[in-house]
Order: structure tokens, then C-alpha cells, then sequence
């Protein structure tokens, strides 16, 4: 033990008050965290997980909806071996790449269920759909459309959700114009049968007349609430 | 539409989305993040309700979850955009440090193959009606006010009266005492406001599916229970 932990007054030794004590947790509610603490999942089995006192539990969401092969997959491990031990890390800014992303944009282009033309690589799907929304602008830049920034998105979508998070300042890069903040946004009703549009609003009518910026006979005009960030 | 609780649009909804995005010549981003590599049973969410977009979306499954990569496909259209604009800036200016990171990559390229040598859609066709089904068989708890829900991926959205669909106020947080049950007899299910849903790993069997519906019918009893107890209902 040296000075450092001899001197601290008090030290988490469970999982669980450590993490309490040194973790900022995402999409959580922070006070129940602190009172109640986390699920600490240590190990994976098929569709599996294991909790640290060995609690099994079938992972029934596949952790956010993205572990489709479950938990235990000895061919993806030794993929990622290999490839740490031949190039562990590489870029493809400014005129480099590498065999393997080479490969995986090949791939996605002729699995791609619409003619596609270039795979782009991010590190998230939040990255990629912040990724795609600079593109739809920066495609209309270049056809002169500048004013064309409109970004419509169903309500209680993922990408809704984004628009809300704190974008933070990040500086325009290179031929994203300065005009090219988070726009306008407007939110399209999504068909959610018990709450709103399919049922008691006309729905895909309703929905495609508001989409297409033409008024409502029974509301008036737009959707109040559209717009808004 | 996943994390909004599971909505799935209904017959000829894109179709129609579609037909006004042509018409006042909108770009089409199609979000494959989760429908993407077999959920639906189909490769994409695209190709089960016949969507063409300009830009797709993909994530999650690329890598099975393993690492984090994702990827944007770009129409030709949209690359000769980003073509003529770098003739005239210099740079195509965006991009991340792990773009294309080779380890994430390495994964992905083993997850498609995984999928294609092991007939991942044939094994979703295959075992998601069971899910369906079975979650479908709970439409008539009192608790249930819909069951939404397509290939392997379902919710029962949860409500104060059923008959007139009323929803529990939501400093309640039902949603996440019903969670709390699941977990408590050995499911990680997610609540989504008072939507539980289910969307297992792609592999899952028959048993298993089984094993996920029994434990949602015994949470949904002490769900009710509680709700009675505590004079919510």
C-alpha cells in the first residue's frame, strides 16, 4: 500500500461503490444510480451474460439491440487477433488505407439493398447518421441549394433524440459551411397507434401532408410543435 | 423504429413518405442501425418495406457489437456532390481518427461472413414467429394495451386502461418496475417509457424464446399485482 491509499479516508472496495465513486453513467438516471448501483456484468456466454455473483441472465435486447451473434464468439475474437497482430491501427485520412476496410467497403456496396456507390467508416451509429445529415447538406451546398437544410425526423426516433443532445462547439470543418449548424428540425409524427398519428390523426395522410409542408383542413396550419430543436 | 418503442410503420406508410420526398426532391437517409444484418429477416430493413434511399445508415450489427465501427452508404449522386466540391475546396473535410479502424473493420468482415456461411436470415425466419407468437399471446392481459413487433424485435406497450388505451403517468416508471421483474428471474429486457421489449441476439433458440416469454407473462402478473397494490389501476 503506498502513501497515496494510506491517506485516502475511505476506499470503495466493491465493484459496485467504485464504480458509484468514479462513474458518470450514460442515458441514466443519476440519483437512483448512485442509491441503487449497477448490474456488473463480467462474463458472456451464448445469449448469455453473467453477473459478478455468477447470475446468469438471458440477454433479451442484445445489450442495444447490437450483439447479434452473442457473447461468445470465437470467430470474431480471433479476427480481431489476427488483425492486431498484422496492422493494429491505421487511418484513411489524406491518401492512406488499409486491405481490411478496403475489403468491408466492398462488401457493403454489393450487399447494399440500393445501388449505393461509397462506403464512408465512423465509429458509432450516432457518428454515421450525424455523418449522413452533413452529407445531405453538403450535397446541397454543392448543387448551390444552400438554404436547404430542413432535417425532418419522426418523433421519438433516435434521430430526434440526437438533434437534442448538446452538439458542443465543434469547429466547421473544411467545406462545411458556416451556415451548416444543426438546422431547423422538423419532427414528423411517427405511427405509434396508441399515441397520435395512425390512429387519431389521419395518420400516413396526415403525416405525408405535414412532411410535405401543405396545410391541415382540420389543424389549420403546420405542425405547431414542428418546429423546434 | 426502435429505441421510440418499437413501431413498426404500417403498410404502404414509406411508400407513400417516399412519393413526397421525390416529389419536393428531399435526400432519403435511411437509418439501418438496428434493422441492419437480419433483424427483420431480410439483410435491411430496406428491402422489408421496399425503401430507396440516397444515404444509409449502419451499425451495431456490422460487428456483431464487438467493436464500435460503423459505416454511411453513399449514392452516386452524392459522391459526384462530394467530388465537385473537393475540386473546388481542396478536401473532402470530415472525417474520424478510427474511420475504417482496422481491428473494427477485421471484425465486421468476419461478422458478414459469419452471417452468410451460417444462413443468419434463414435461422431469423425461422425462429422470429415463435417471438411474435408469443408475444402476441399477451394481447389480451389487462396490462397490455399493444403488441408491436416484426422479425426479432417486439414490445407490449403497457396501459392504465385498456380499453381506453390510456397510458400510466410517467413518474410511475412502470416500464422499469416490469424491467426490474425480468431481470429479477433472469431476462435483461428493456423498458422504453412502458413498451418492454425484446430483441434477442439473432441466434437465439426456440427454448430460449420460450424461456423469454415465460418470464415477460410472470412479470406482467406482478406488474398487475403491484399497480393493484399501489392503486394505480
Amino acid at each position: 500500500m503506498n502513501e497515496l491509499t494510506e491517506a485516502a479516508p475511505f476506499l470503495p472496495n466493491s465493484a459496485s461503490a467504485r464504480d458509484r465513486a468514479f462513474v458518470l453513467h450514460p442515458m441514466t438516471n443519476l440519483v437512483q444510480h448512485a442509491a441503487e448501483g449497477p448490474l456488473i456484468v463480467t462474463r458472456g456466454e451464448g445469449i448469455h451474460i453473467v453477473d459478478e455473483q455468477g447470475r446468469r441472465y438471458i440477454e433479451g435486447v442484445s445489450g442495444l439491440w447490437s450483439v447479434t451473434l452473442g457473447f461468445h464468439n470465437e470467430r470474431l475474437a480471433q479476427a480481431a487477433y489476427r488483425q492486431m497482430l498484422e496492422l493494429p491501427s491505421y487511418h484513411m485520412f489524406r491518401f492512406k488505407s488499409h486491405p481490411t476496410a478496403i475489403e468491408l467497403a466492398e462488401r457493403l456496396i454489393a450487399l447494399s439493398p440500393a445501388p449505393m456507390s461509397k462506403a464512408f467508416f465512423a465509429n458509432s451509429g450516432s457518428e454515421a447518421n450525424d455523418t449522413a445529415i452533413k452529407l445531405a447538406w453538403y450535397y446541397n451546398n454543392a448543387l448551390g441549394r444552400r438554404a436547404k437544410k430542413k432535417i425532418i425526423a419522426r418523433r421519438l426516433s433516435r434521430r430526434r433524440h440526437r438533434q437534442r443532445q448538446p452538439h458542443g462547439a465543434r469547429p466547421q470543418p473544411p467545406g462545411f459551411r458556416p451556415a451548416d449548424r444543426p438546422g431547423p428540425a422538423y419532427g414528423l409524427s411517427a405511427p405509434l397507434a396508441l399515441r397520435g398519428a395512425r390512429r387519431k390523426r389521419g395518420g400516413v395522410r396526415d403525416a405525408a401532408r405535414r412532411h410535405s409542408g401543405e396545410t391541415d383542413p382540420r389543424r389549420g396550419t403546420r405542425d405547431r410543435r414542428g418546429l423546434h430543436r | 423504429m426502435g429505441t421510440g418503442g418499437i413501431l413498426v410503420p404500417p403498410r404502404t406508410y414509406f411508400e407513400k413518405i417516399q412519393a413526397v420526398l421525390k416529389r419536393h426532391d428531399v435526400l432519403f437517409i435511411v437509418d439501418e442501425v438496428i434493422c441492419g444484418f437480419g433483424r427483420l429477416g431480410d439483410m435491411f430493413g430496406c428491402q422489408t418495406f421496399g425503401l430507396k434511399p440516397d444515404i444509409i445508415t449502419m451499425a451495431k450489427g456490422l460487428s456483431s457489437g464487438y467493436l464500435p465501427i460503423s459505416a454511411v452508404l453513399v449514392s452516386e449522386d452524392i459522391y459526384r456532390a462530394c467530388l465537385e466540391e473537393s475540386s473546388k475546396i481542396g478536401v473532402f473535410g470530415h472525417g474520424f481518427t478510427y474511420s475504417g479502424h482496422p481491428v473494427c473493420a477485421a471484425v465486421a468482415v468476419e461478422a458478414l461472413k459469419i452471417y452468410e456461411e451460417t444462413d443468419i436470415l434463414g435461422q431469423v425466419r425461422a425462429v422470429a414467429p415463435l417471438l411474435q407468437e408469443g408475444l402476441r399471446g399477451f394481447a389480451g392481459h389487462p396490462l397490455v394495451g399493444e403488441v408491436r413487433g416484426i422479425g426479432l424485435m417486439g414490445g407490449l406497450e403497457l396501459v392504465k386502461d385498456k380499453a381506453a388505451k390510456t397510458p400510466f403517468p410517467p413518474e410511475l416508471n412502470l416500464g422499469l418496475f416490469i424491467e426490474r421483474r425480468c431481470q429479477e428471474h433472469g431476462a435483461i429486457l428493456r423498458a422504453l417509457g412502458d413498451t418492454l421489449t425484446a430483441a434477442p441476439p439473432l441466434i437465439i433458440e426456440p427454448s430460449e424464446i420460450e424461456q423469454i416469454l415465460r418470464i415477460i407473462g410472470r412479470a406482467l402478473d406482478e406488474t398487475y399485482d403491484h399497480a393493484s397494490a399501489e392503486g394505480w389501476l
